[in-house]
């Protein structure tokens, strides 16, 4: 019986359709990853759902948008769940789109022919940031609206264009209602829109490059020039595994949800005062994710730190898989032959998290360093 | 290999997110280990009096028009009192309010000592008072009677 | 597996849409049910939030959903949270909301949110001794009797001087210390070394707050304050009967205190020869307008001999028995030895201009302190609790204020602010009134300004120079202006008779036996008391009381049997001898009406009678609603009293 419903629900034309050939569905199963990439996908749905849901509680005014929020919070039904869920969700997004990330350079899956689906993917690791950037002013609170002081006030160090793109980027020379309704326009209709081309476009790339090269190439190490996959082997796909993996994709869908509940019903998103430009808080920090940013700068030199340093990475990481043009190792975590590359990769990830720590953590007023067992002075 | 992983990646998302969630409120200045706090002389505003909005309104008439001759605890030696023929009514004693309901206790606010068949040199008062001044009065006066004063 | 978790988080999401002002409606909506216990029908009750939108003062105000009762007669004695709201005149719900009186955040719907301080919230709900603090928002500076802790405060903060230090935009900073030059020729050194140490070991009930010096600091300031000039030697004589009567007759105890009893408006006198070199009290008493202009002390008008032998009684009699002469001696030298440059380094730093002018060599510098004019608003963040440890639930600025009234230094001792050491009440007058500074502005719709202004009656001319030659002001009230330790002479002219004035000005005797307070005897002249007479009678009248002429006759006030009836309503009816006295007979709660005829005008007994409350309205007496023929015999009575 339960065969049979089982047959009836996934046997069928649309979920054969997400893939253009058949897969060796036995390997696909044993993959030794957690299929991120899907889960990314599952906490975009989560994050439009409830952003379309708190969008009709939500004003971008200066004046009414902490209103809303509070509206959320107490008057409007399952309001302060869905906010909760919005906020965590975002964080768990900006978390596992890097961990997906961390993933494909390790298992060198990147590598011909998926350059390109490196690239839009780390567009869309953009895109999240810059998201997660409009969506931390949104509740219009003191932590908010100074984190966006201090981001745009780090645009300002590029050269020539610098005040003209903080201008831009507020509508104004300071942060106001028009950097409010800016932020607003990009977080709830150009950025989902970007995001949903650049998504499909990765999706498309996902599905012609084959899925994940382990599965395809189950577990040949070398591959040579022109060669074709090997046929699968071991126990053949069958109707009914077919209907594992959309089990397991859609069993994790819901994980993800119950985790994501589940925090927020433990926990309640932060909010703090309504922004005040009169008070300043000490110290000022920008969002979690960037605050390794602004550690950075710290150090001085905003131009090197602040501009040169973050693009240059940008452009290196684009650049990365038409610069390693090896042939070993795809698909398999770790690969010996790639040992220089995952220690590099590593170090520059350990040293952007430890900035994030210690800005974040390790950092009090006046930006002085404090441990955590000292106390910070008021004034 | 892959659920050891799996969790592993999990365990830390969830580290992470826990953490991160007390954020700046972390360390809300100042708190230091040296400090003694409230024996170190902070104290809060005291909560002026038991009495309910309408008995504090009762008092402030009271202290004022009424304590002269009924005394401040309503034992009926106010300073004027030892001037009169008659000593005025002892407001704190419970069985004499016991007896005196509110209409008869409003009646002799407002019309005089007379109205009760009283000395008069319990003047009337009801051209200054509203009626509701004496019931705020009234129930101020009748907490003059009970155990435990104020 | 995916079903289990389904169910588990509809659960979850069920369970959480329970917010925690349901339970509170439930037990409502079964009180309600109770209460209509009568009636057939249960009474309509809706669940959810309830909210008031006051758009004009942008607050949101969600207190309803639990305070239920708040507009319901019937749960006047109902616990909280539904206890009806007391009566509060005019000022309706749908107008105001809660919020604006209260604090709070009336956003929230959840009573910790709401009651505050939350995290993100730090404007707590005012604790009972602050409430009036936002009266002053709509009503105004000068509200006396229906916010009389604000009223309080703040008079309390006009008296200590603190706006000399903290500015508050719109108000005059006005400097209420005396001025300190030339102290050589004042007071003694070791005295001023005493004072600077502890003003209140000698003078308990003094505003000056305690600067708090290490006792080198002290000596130095004194010898700052103690340069230029000498005084002079002036051979005091021993202590005289006469010199002790003509003290006594002169009651100064209506202004200063001995030993703590008197008055307040005046120093301290019980120790005085231990602060004052006697140059300065034969000077003070002969002028005091001379050496302090703002002086509130009269010009008494006593020959020099008399004042010589008053200074002998004060000095033999009024000592500091507790002063060991040899301390004293130290002391002097200390200030001798002080080091000046110091002690000008201190002055400056410690803002002894804030409330002291003319300090010599020493620049005034303004407002040292904290800008008050909007302390009611501040944010928490800039308050700076030091090392005292506080629970979250009481970090708020109100109680940070309180403390800081009680004890100025309690947070950080190195601070500039003297210690006022106010008491418990006071410190939640000043507190409230602070609270109530919060540099906004309602909308006009709002605004009514209660209470009364200060006046600024100044006379001018002979009445003028006469008024402040003796300082009329100090005691009585004139068109609004004035202290009210003394009877109001607005309407002077039409109340006494001139014959009578004469003579009280000449030997004033009382009024109301029943004060401590008296006239004192000024060494007035014919003329001033012309001056005066001129002006009452042309000015401070009263037309109500004039037209009252001639609607009596004389004859008719002799009529005995009109007498016999007053005096029957003066003791039967009204008894008013309950509180007035005759002949050393009746209470003494009003002033003494033995032959009051000589006193008061006929026409002032006769509207007086008619209304009381007429011109003093915060008065015991009871208004009596007396018939016309009442009046008629109560005066006569009163008028034909000997």
């Amino acid at each position: 019986m339960r065969t049979d419903a089982r047959d009836l629900l996934f046997q069928n034309r649309f979920w054969k359709s997400f893939v253009r050939k058949e897969i060796p569905v036995n390997q696909w199963l044993r993959t030794k990853i957690l299929g991120l990439g899907l889960i990314n996908f599952y906490l975009f749905v989560i994050l439009t759902i409830t952003g379309i849901l708190l969008m009709f509680y939500y004003t971008p005014d200066t004046e009414r948008a902490y209103q809303g929020i509070k509206d959320l919070e107490y008057v409007a039904s399952f309001g302060l769940i869905f906010r909760n869920m919005h906020r965590y969700a975002a964080y768990l997004m900006l978390i596992s789109v890097f961990l997906h990330m961390s993933r494909v350079f390790f298992t060198a899956e990147y590598r011909e022919p998926r350059e390109f689906n490196w690239v839009t993917g780390f567009v869309l690791f953009l895109c999240t940031a810059v998201m997660a950037i409009t969506g931390y002013i949104l509740p219009w609170d003191q932590k908010g609206y100074w984190a966006m002081t201090i981001t745009s006030n780090v645009v300002t160090s590029a050269p020539v264009i610098g005040e003209k793109l903080k201008y831009l980027i507020l509508g104004g020379n300071e942060v106001g209602q028009n950097a409010l309704v800016h932020a607003y326009g990009m977080h709830v209709k150009i950025m989902p829109l970007i995001i949903g081309l650049v998504m499909g476009v990765h999706f498309w790339r996902i599905r012609k490059d084959d899925f994940l090269a382990w599965a395809v190439w189950g577990g040949h190490l070398d591959f040579k020039e022109g060669e074709t996959p090997p046929a699968p082997q071991g126990p053949e796909q069958g109707p009914s595994l077919w209907q594992d993996i959309i089990v397991r994709e859609l069993s994790k869908f819901l994980l993800i949800l119950a985790l994501v509940m589940g925090i927020s019903l433990l926990f309640n998103a932060p909010l703090e005062e309504g922004a005040n430009p009169s008070v300043t808080p000490s110290p000022v920090k920008a969002p979690w994710f960037l605050v390794g940013m602004q550690e950075l700068l710290s150090w001085g030199a905003p131009f090197f730190f602040g501009v040169l340093v973050p693009n240059v990475m940008i452009v290196l990481i684009i650049l990365i898989p038409y610069m390693d043009r090896g042939r070993e190792g795809i698909g398999v975590w770790f690969h010996p032959s790639r040992r220089l590359a995952n220690i590099l990769f590593t170090a520059v990830v350990t040293v952007y998290l430890g900035l994030i720590i210690v800005g974040q953590f390790l950092r009090g007023p006046g930006w002085v360093f404090y441990w955590p067992w000292q106390s910070w002075p008021i004034h | 290999m892959k659920r050891y992983l799996a969790l592993m990646i999990l365990a830390g998302v969830l580290v992470l997110i826990v953490l991160n969630l007390p954020g700046e409120g972390q360390k809300p200045g100042g708190e230091g280990p040296e400090a003694k706090g409230k024996a170190a002389g902070f104290s809060l505003p005291r909560r002026q009096t038991t009495l309910t909005f309408v008995e504090r309104k009762g008092k402030t008439l009271y202290d004022f028009y009424c304590v002269l001759c009924h005394g401040a605890t309503g034992n009926g030696d106010g300073f004027n009192s030892f001037n009169l023929t008659q000593q005025p009514a002892k407001l704190a004693d419970p069985h004499l309010l016991a007896k005196l309901s509110d209409a008869q206790i409003m009646a002799v606010v407002k019309k005089g000592g007379a109205a009760l068949g009283l000395s008069s040199q319990m003047p009337s008062w009801g051209s200054l008072f509203k009626d509701q001044d004496i019931t705020s009065l009234i129930a101020y006066v009748r907490t003059l009677s009970k155990p435990g004063g104020e | 597996m995916a079903l289990l978790v389904l169910l588990l988080f509809i659960g979850q999401l069920w369970k959480n849409s329970n917010p925690s002002y349901l339970a509170y409606q439930k037990q409502f909506k079964s009180l309600l049910i109770q209460k209509a216990a009568q009636k057939s029908k249960d009474p309509e009750f809706r669940f959810g939030v309830r909210q008031r939108w006051i758009e004009k003062l942008k607050k949101t105000d969600r207190c309803e959903t639990c305070h239920l009762g708040m507009e319901d007669p019937r749960f006047q004695n109902a616990l909280q949270p539904f206890r009806s709201h007391p009566d509060v005149g005019g000022h309706d719900f749908e107008k105001f909301g809660c919020t604006v009186c209260h604090g709070g955040q009336g956003l929230a719907t959840s009573r910790n949110d709401a009651h505050g301080p939350v995290e993100n919230w730090n404007q707590a709900i005012y604790h009972q001794a602050f409430m009036e603090n936002s009266c002053g928002l709509c009503h105004g500076e000068f509200i006396q009797d229906q916010a009389p802790v604000l009223a309080r405060g703040r008079t309390a903060f006009q008296e200590h001087g603190c706006r000399g230090c903290h500015l508050v935009r719109g108000k005059e900073r006005i400097i209420v210390g005396p001025p300190l030059d030339r102290m050589t020729q004042r007071v003694k050194s070791d005295w001023l070394y005493r004072w600077i140490l502890n003003p209140k070991a000698y003078l308990p009930k003094t505003k000056m707050p305690n600067p708090k010096f290490s006792p080198q600091q002290a000596a130095d300031v004194a010898a700052v304050l103690f340069q230029g000039g000498k005084s002079l030697e002036v051979k005091v004589g021993q202590p005289t009967a006469e010199g002790k009567k003509t003290f006594l007759d002169s009651r100064c105890v209506s202004c200063h205190s001995l030993e703590g009893k008197g008055g307040i408006l005046g120093p301290e006198l019980s120790k005085i020869s231990s602060k004052m070199v006697p140059d300065r009290l034969i000077r003070i008493i002969k002028n005091p307008h001379e050496l302090w202009a703002a002086s509130q002390m009269p010009i008494y008008g006593f020959s020099d001999q008399e004042i010589l032998k008053i200074v002998d009684y004060l000095v033999g009699e009024y000592i500091d028995l507790e002063l060991d002469e040899s301390q004293a001696a130290a002391q002097a030298r200390m200030v001798q030895a002080g080091n000046k440059l110091r002690g000008k380094e201190l002055i400056e730093k410690q803002g002894c201009t804030g409330c002291h002018t003319q300090i010599e060599g020493v620049k005034d510098r303004g407002e040292i302190g904290l800008e008050m004019t909007a302390i009611g608003a501040i944010h928490i963040s800039h308050l700076d609790f030091g090392r005292i440890r506080v629970a979250p639930q009481d970090r708020t600025v109100p109680n940070w204020l309180y403390n800081k009234m009680k004890n100025s230094r309690l947070f950080k001792t190195d601070l500039k602010m003297p210690d006022y050491a106010f008491g418990d009440r006071e410190a939640e007058a000043v507190t409230t009134y602070l609270l109530g500074l919060k540099g906004q502005e309602v909308p006009a719709a709002f605004s009514l300004p209660l209470g009364v202004k200060p006046s600024s009656f100044a006379p001018q001319g002979k009445f003028g120079r006469v008024v402040d030659k003796y300082r009329c002001f100090t005691c009585h009230k004139i068109l609004g202006r004035g202290g009210e330790m003394a009877t109001d002479l607005t309407q002077e002219g039409s109340r006494v008779h001139r014959a009578w004035l004469e003579k009280f000005m000449k030997a004033p005797d009382t009024i109301r036996p029943i004060l401590v307070e008296r006239m004192p005897p000024f060494k007035i002249q014919a003329s001033e008391i012309e001056t005066l007479y001129t002006f009452f009678e042309a000015a401070l009248v009263d037309d109500r009381v004039e037209n009252l002429t001639g609607t009596i006759k004389e004859n008719a006030l002799r009529d005995p049997a009109l007498i016999q009836q007053g005096k029957n309503l003066y003791h039967q009816k009204y008894a008013c001898q309950a509180c007035h006295q005759i002949n050393h007979q009746g209470g003494l709660i009003g002033p003494d009406l033995t032959k009051v005829g000589d006193r008061l005008r006929i026409e002032w007994i006769l509207y007086y009678l008619r209304n009381p409350k007429a011109f003093v309205k915060r008065s015991v007496e009871p208004a009596f609603k007396l018939a016309d023929k009442e009046i008629e015999a109560m005066a006569a009575f009163l008028v034909s009293s000997k």
